[in-house]
C-alpha cells in the first residue's frame, strides 16, 4: 500500500512539474494544417481578416491569441516570452517601447530581409522612423495612428472661441472654456486635458519646441530647456484650474460627457469617442497644435513583427503580414477604427480617397505630412514612465521644480544607457 | 545496511513522497524566486540582454532616492491605518452578527461579498463613485451643500480613498473569521459571567475579546501581509499617484520591473519589501508571546 501511495505521489509531482513548465514549442501542425500563432491585444480580433487569409490558405490555421488589454501588457508578455522562448510567429508590436529590447534579444526577424526595395520604398517615409533600430527595419508599420486635438464644437460656438491651431491658442482657449455653468464657484467644464498616454503627445510637443530627445542609440538628451518649458505650461494649466490635475485616466470619458472642452487623443480613438458622444454635441478632430510654427505629430499605433522560428514559418508569417497590410484587409477593421493607410500606393485607392474627401477626416489626412517617427531606443520605457511621474508631481504641486525633475530623469536615462 | 535501516529508509521515502507535491512548487515558485531576486539585485538586467554585475549600485541608487523613503512610509501608513480599523471593525461586526437569526445570515453575506468580488470590477465602480465631476459620492454630497472633492486626484485625499476601499474589502473577511471565533466560545463561560452579574459590555471586554485573541493575532498577521503587498486596488484606483502619494513598494517594483524593464533595480525594491515584512513579522511574534490569550 505504501508503495502504491509513494508511486502515486511521485506521479502527481511529475505531472505538476510538467504542467508548471507548459509546452515550450507551439504546435507547428494541427489537424494536418500548419499553425501560425499571431499575438494581438485582446480587443484586436481581426476575425474577418484571419478568416479571409485562411480561406486563401486552406492548409494554414491562424491561431490569434489576445495578450493583455493594452500595449504595456503586450510588451511585458513579449519580453517575458523572449526569456522563456515561447514567442508567436507573428505579432503586433507597439511603437511605444520594447521593440529595441526584442531586436537586441535576437528574436525579431528584420523585415528588410523579407521585403523588396520597392516594397520598402512604398511605405510612407515617416513611418519607418519608429520601426528602424541600429539601421535595420525591424518591424513593419501596421495600424498607424496620430495624435489629434478633439474639440467640442458646441462649446466653442456657444462661447465664441476660435478653433486653436497653436499650443499658445490651446492654452488661451482652455482658459476661456473653463466654465462654472451654475455659478456655484466650482468648475463644471475644464478647458483642456490629456489622456493617460500623455508622453506620446508631449514627445511631439518637445520636438516641435526644438528638443531632439533621442538623437542616437547612446545620445539621449531629455534635459533641455524646451522640455522644461513645455512641461511648465502643463503645470500652469493645472495651477490655473483650466486642466484637472491628475485626471488623465478619465480624460476621454470626460470629453464624451461634455465636461472637458478639448483633449489630445489618437485619430484611432475616434470610433470610441463618436460612440460615447452620440448626439450629445458636435465635435471635430483638428490638427495637432503647433509650437514655434512646427507641427510634429508623433507616430503611434503598432507594427507587425515576425519572430524567428524556421525559414518556412518565417516565410508564412511574412505572407500573413503582407496580407494583413494589403488594402483588401486593411481597409476594413483597421481603417474603420481610424488608423492611417500604410503605403504611398494605397493613397490612390478609392477607399482612401473617399476618406481624404470626407470633411470630418480632412485635417487628419492632411496631417500625414507632419508625421514624426521619433527614433526608438531601449530607454524609451524609462522616458515614458518618467514623463508620467513628472506630470503627476507638477500637477499636484504648482511650486514643484520642473527643471530639477527633468534633470533627475536625465540621470536615470544615463544610468540606464550606461548599464544596458 | 540492516533490515531495520532499509525499513526506516522506505518509511522516510514515503514521507518525502507525501510532501513532494507541496515542496516542489514551493521550491520552484517561492524559494527559487526569492534567491534569484536577491542575486538579480546585484545586476543590471532588462530580461533580454545579458546581465551585468554592478555590485551594490542598485541599493545605493535606491536608498539615495527620495522615492523609496516616501514609499516605505506610505507602506507603513497603510498598515497603521487599515489594520486597526479592519480588526476592530471586524470584531465589532463579528460580535454583532454571531447570532443565528436570518437577518444575521443576510448581513454576513452582505459584508463578505466585497471579499469575493473581483477587485478589478469593483475598482471600476469605485472610480465612478470617486469621480470628481460626475461621481456618485460628490453628487450625494452636493445634496447637503458640500462642495465636490477631488477624491483620487489630490494628494490630501487619495491615500484615504485607497485605505477606505481596502478596509471595505477586508472587513467582511475579518467579520466572518471573528464570527467563527465568537461562536467557538463555550456558552457555559458566557452564562457563568451573566449569572455573576456581568453586563453585555463586560462580557465582550473581559471574556469574548481575550478568548478570540488567537483569531485576532492570526488576522493581524494575515491582514498585515495583505496590506503590505497590496497591488490591484492601488493599481486600478490611482496607479500610485498623485505624486506617488499612494504608491507602495509592490506598485513601485512593478513600475520599475515591468514598465521600465529595470529588473535588477526592481529586485532590490522587492528585497527591501522582504526585509520590511520580516521585521514586522518578528515584531508581531514577539508581541504575540507577550500577550496571554490561551482559553
Amino acid at each position: 500500500m505504501k508503495r502504491i501511495i509513494l508511486i502515486a505521489m511521485l506521479l502527481i509531482t511529475a505531472a505538476m512539474m510538467v504542467f508548471a513548465g507548459g509546452s515550450k514549442e507551439a504546435a507547428a501542425e494541427t489537424d494536418g494544417k500548419t499553425e501560425l500563432v499571431f499575438w494581438t491585444r485582446i480587443n484586436d480580433t481581426f476575425e474577418e481578416e484571419i478568416a479571409a487569409f485562411e480561406a486563401a490558405h486552406p492548409d494554414v490555421d491562424v491561431t490569434r491569441v489576445g495578450v493583455g488589454s493594452d500595449y504595456d501588457d503586450l510588451t511585458t508578455k513579449y519580453i517575458a516570452s523572449a526569456v522563456s522562448g515561447e514567442l508567436p510567429h507573428v505579432g503586433l508590436v507597439s511603437q511605444r517601447y520594447g521593440i529595441p529590447q526584442l531586436y537586441d534579444a535576437g528574436v525579431l526577424v528584420p523585415v528588410d530581409e523579407l521585403m523588396t526595395e520597392e516594397e520598402m520604398n512604398d511605405v510612407l517615409d515617416a513611418y519607418w522612423g519608429r520601426y528602424t533600430y541600429k539601421e535595420r527595419k525591424v518591424a513593419l508599420p501596421f495600424q498607424v495612428s496620430m495624435p489629434m486635438l478633439y474639440v467640442n464644437l458646441d462649446l466653442f460656438n456657444e462661447y465664441g472661441v476660435e478653433i486653436p491651431r497653436t499650443w499658445e491658442e490651446v492654452i488661451e482657449a482652455a482658459h476661456k472654456l473653463t466654465i462654472d455653468t451654475d455659478g456655484d464657484g466650482v468648475t463644471d467644464i475644464y478647458g483642456f486635458n490629456i489622456p493617460s498616454d500623455a508622453p506620446w503627445y508631449l514627445n511631439g510637443m518637445f520636438k516641435a519646441a526644438g528638443a531632439d530627445v533621442i538623437r542616437s542609440e547612446k545620445d539621449v538628451n531629455f534635459n533641455q530647456e524646451e522640455v522644461v518649458a513645455v512641461l511648465e505650461t502643463i503645470q500652469d494649466l493645472t495651477a490655473d484650474g483650466c486642466m484637472p490635475s491628475n485626471q488623465h485616466s478619465s480624460a476621454k470619458d470626460d470629453f464624451k460627457n461634455g465636461s472637458v472642452a478639448m483633449i489630445l487623443n489618437s485619430c484611432a480613438g475616434n470610433g470610441s469617442i463618436a460612440k460615447g458622444v452620440g448626439d450629445k454635441f458636435e465635435y471635430a478632430m483638428v490638427t495637432f497644435p503647433s509650437i514655434n510654427g512646427n507641427i510634429y505629430a508623433p507616430l503611434g499605433g503598432n507594427g507587425l513583427g515576425v519572430f524567428k522560428s524556421n525559414p518556412e514559418m518565417e516565410a508564412l508569417a511574412w505572407e500573413f503580414v503582407q496580407f494583413m497590410t494589403s488594402t483588401e484587409a486593411y481597409s476594413g477593421f483597421s481603417m474603420n477604427k481610424g488608423y492611417m493607410p500604410i503605403t504611398k500606393s494605397s493613397m490612390e485607392e478609392d477607399v482612401v480617397k473617399a476618406r481624404i474627401n470626407d470633411p470630418f477626416w480632412a485635417e487628419t489626412y492632411a496631417q500625414v505630412s507632419h508625421l514624426y517617427g521619433q527614433p526608438i531606443n531601449p530607454v524609451d520605457a524609462t522616458i515614458w514612465n518618467s514623463i508620467n511621474d513628472i506630470l503627476s508631481i507638477i500637477e499636484a504641486d504648482s511650486e514643484a521644480d520642473v527643471a530639477a525633475l527633468v534633470a533627475d530623469t536625465q540621470s536615470e536615462i544615463e544610468d540606464f544607457l550606461a548599464e544596458y | 545496511m540492516t533490515a531495520k535501516g532499509i525499513r526506516n529508509l522506505k518509511n522516510e521515502a514515503v514521507g518525502i513522497g507525501f510532501i513532494l507535491p507541496a515542496l516542489i512548487p514551493l521550491l520552484i515558485f517561492v524559494i527559487y524566486p526569492v534567491i534569484r531576486s536577491f542575486i538579480l539585485s546585484f545586476f543590471s538586467y532588462n530580461m533580454v540582454t545579458p546581465m551585468k554585475f554592478i555590485g551594490f549600485r542598485n541599493y545605493v541608487k535606491l536608498f539615495s532616492s527620495e522615492e523609496i523613503w516616501q514609499t516605505i512610509l506610505t507602506n507603513i501608513k497603510y498598515v497603521a491605518v487599515c489594520i486597526p480599523v479592519t480588526l476592530l471593525g471586524g470584531f465589532i461586526l463579528g460580535v454583532m452578527l454571531s447570532g443565528k437569526s436570518k437577518s444575521n445570515v443576510f448581513f454576513r453575506t452582505l459584508y463578505f461579498a466585497p471579499h469575493v468580488t473581483s477587485m478589478v470590477a469593483m475598482s471600476s465602480v469605485w472610480l465612478f463613485i470617486f469621480h470628481p465631476q460626475y461621481g456618485a459620492l460628490n453628487m450625494a454630497l452636493d445634496h447637503f451643500g458640500i462642495p465636490p472633492v477631488r477624491w483620487l486626484n489630490e494628494v490630501s485625499t487619495a491615500f484615504w480613498c485607497v485605505c477606505w476601499v481596502t478596509i471595505w474589502r477586508t472587513i467582511g473577511y475579518d467579520t466572518l473569521v471573528y464570527i467563527g471565533g465568537v461562536q467557538n466560545i463555550s456558552n457555559d463561560v458566557l452564562e457563568a459571567a451573566t449569572i455573576d452579574g456581568a453586563t453585555g459590555w463586560q462580557r465582550i471586554r473581559y471574556i469574548i475579546f481575550p478568548l478570540v485573541s488567537p483569531t485576532s493575532f492570526m488576522l493581524f498577521i494575515l491582514n498585515t501581509f495583505d496590506v503590505m503587498q497590496m497591488f490591484t486596488t492601488i493599481n486600478m484606483l490611482t496607479d500610485g499617484g498623485p505624486a506617488n502619494s499612494t504608491q507602495n513598494l509592490v506598485v513601485m517594483l512593478q513600475d520599475y520591473g515591468f514598465n521600465r524593464f529595470q529588473i535588477g533595480y526592481a529586485s532590490a525594491i522587492s528585497n527591501v519589501l522582504f526585509v520590511l515584512i520580516l521585521a514586522i513579522h518578528i515584531f508581531q511574534r514577539k508581541l504575540e508571546k507577550k500577550v496571554q490569550y490561551d482559553s
